[in-house]
């Protein structure tokens, strides 16, 4: 009797263990969502030998402004989202509202969004393959083929393009333009990072490092996390950067609930973040640049770094700099309407 | 031929949680500790040893159990609770190795998600003991996270991923980690115990989370 009941037991213990649903960290769209390379149904641009996630917004007979998003390693979400509305689903029909943020620009631009190699729903890659360099033909290419399909579908062709760059989106714009200045009609800056050694050294000293953040909730969960699952897999690495976005740098002021998709976790360490290095040069050829550069702040973030917008602009020779109160380093996704008011303002098409 | 069975012997039955010193040659049965440090956070942790009568290669065979605590935010919800077993044997004189065996289960929760972790572990490490203190010259530990329940919450299906998956997850990988530790026994009832190890996952990927692992103990024998 004793051993039957022992039987029915472990029977019935093994049935309820594999009538439960198991999933695998790495298999995509468990934990995080399918890249371009894994979901068809993603928008899509074929550039510089790779799928990149993009959309656009806009008659393409507007001129052509490009948006580049921050990170490393993050997305365009929160440039098309905004803060109070649903945020951008990936899909774009199956988005219950228009697209918000500063795609609202389409009604004077033909606004071109992508996630950056390695970053958001384009493909992860392997930090050999994340380089500024890449990065720089990457925008380049988005951009000639962006050109392109303007003249074949409406015969006009542009020289020049529109950029924006927001924080590490800034520092590639900036480097775009010292390489590449006759490509660019006018730049708007949000936060951008660092053009500089001298600018990053200003940064950091101004900036909390890690270790005085012992103890702080964020810190303590990304930690141990590591308890839970370690980074062996790409998606398991990117799952838990999702523990640090939005919170690691108080200075930044920046609300957990800016959105995004995935957080490319090799972008960081790869050779992107390179401002410390002695070669670091974006700058040297920005005087042959003609176009009007914006730098927008917000006031909580311009309360930390004061002295950063003006040692970022002097580098042009046309440059404003505008403060938006109330708003820190996710003042694009907070305060859209602001920026986009200061750009209809300021530069005309 | 005896030495390389005690060292095989001594390997199979490999976590050192704590310092031993001498404890396993002393008359004391049991041992309390606390031990701080970061790990992979800023935590600490309360346990128990006990030596039993149990002997294996006539070396005592000890038992252990351990509630690890974030420093900053103690409670059940980000607790670690650790079962396990000790062996010390020495192979010559002062030289010896001590192995421990382990399973744990662990919570967390984040913004992002809840999770409970379910692993196995085994270490070793291979020094030398003397009467009042001790020096580990290579410590070895290697745990498995069998498996983890991951729940998402509502921050996390609004902000990053609607689509996330709740539920039973396989794979979430293992660590390593490599170190060495020292202790000092005070008025044969008093330990202290420092270790330094450094952490890589278990496919030797970097850990991303803290480069060192520090630990401070402090033990009293009973």
């Amino acid at each position: 009797m004793k051993n039957k009941i022992h039987a029915i037991v472990t029977f019935m213990s093994l049935m309820v263990l594999y009538s439960c649903e198991t999933y695998d960290m790495d298999e995509p769209g468990n934990l995080l969502p399918k890249t371009v390379d894994e979901d068809p149904l993603l928008p899509r641009i074929e550039v510089n030998g790779t799928i990149l996630h993009s959309e656009a917004f806009g008659d393409i007979q507007n001129p052509i402004m490009i948006f580049l998003h921050g990170g490393p390693g993050s997305d365009y979400r929160s440039m098309i989202s905004e803060k109070g509305y649903e945020n951008a689903n990936r899909y774009p029909n199956e988005r219950t509202t228009v697209p918000m943020g500063l795609s609202k620009l389409r009604d004077e631009y033909y606004c071109v969004f992508y996630d950056q190699r390695g970053a958001g729903l384009s493909p992860r890659f392997e930090k050999a393959k994340l380089t500024f360099a890449i990065y720089l033909e990457d925008l380049k290419a988005v951009i000639e083929r962006t050109i392109k399909e303007k003249l074949n579908t409406t015969g006009i062709k542009d020289e020049r393009v529109y950029l924006f760059g927001y924080s590490f989106g800034g520092l590639l714009a900036n480097g775009f333009i010292n390489k590449y200045p006759g490509l660019v009609k006018h730049v708007v800056f949000y936060e951008p990072a660092p053009f500089t050694k001298e600018n990053w050294e200003y940064f950091v000293e101004n900036s909390s490092m890690v270790f005085a953040q012992i103890g702080k909730e964020w810190l303590d969960e990304y930690l141990l996390a590591h308890e839970h699952f370690t980074p062996n897999d790409h998606i398991q690495a990117d799952y838990q950067m999702l523990l640090v976005a939005n919170r690691a740098q108080p200075e930044f002021h920046e609300e957990e609930n800016n959105p995004f998709w995935r957080y490319g976790s090799l972008t960081g360490s790869a050779n992107l973040d390179f401002g410390m290095s002695d070669n670091f040069d974006v700058t040297s050829n920005l005087s042959s640049f003609s176009g009007n550069a914006l730098f927008i702040s917000g006031s909580l973030s311009m309360h930390e770094y004061s002295e950063y917008l003006e040692m970022q602009s002097v580098f042009y020779n046309r440059s404003e700099e505008f403060i938006i109160e109330g708003i820190g380093h996710s003042g694009v996704w907070q305060k859209p309407d602001e920026i986009i008011k200061i750009i209809k303002s300021t530069i005309k098409p | 031929m005896k030495t390389v069975m005690n060292i095989l012997v001594g390997i199979l039955f490999s976590v050192n949680l704590f310092g031993q010193n001498n404890y396993f040659s002393s008359e004391n049965k049991y041992r309390a500790f606390f031990k701080g440090g970061i790990e992979p956070s800023t935590v600490f942790s309360l346990g128990i040893e006990y030596k039993s009568n149990i002997e294996l290669l006539g070396s005592p065979v000890g038992f252990y159990g351990q509630v690890t605590q974030l420093f900053f935010k103690p409670g059940f919800g980000n607790a670690e609770f650790k079962f396990g077993g000790l062996y010390h044997k020495s192979i010559t004189g002062s030289f010896g190795i001590i192995n421990s065996i382990n399973v744990s289960t662990g919570a967390i929760s984040t913004i992002n998600f809840d999770s409970r972790k379910y692993a196995v572990a085994g270490a070793f490490e291979i020094g030398f003991y003397k009467p009042k203190w001790y020096v580990s010259v290579l410590t070895v530990e290697y745990e498995k996270i069998l498996t983890s329940h991951i729940e998402h919450t509502d921050h996390f299906k609004t902000v990053f991923y609607e689509g996330a998956q709740d539920g039973w997850y396989k794979g979430p990988g293992g660590s390593w980690q490599f170190g060495l530790e020292w202790g000092k026994t005070f008025n044969q009832k008093f330990d202290l115990h420092i270790e330094l190890k450094v952490p890589f996952t278990e496919n030797f990927r970097a850990y991303a989370g803290s480069p060192y692992h520090l630990n401070l103990g402090l033990g009293y024998r009973f």
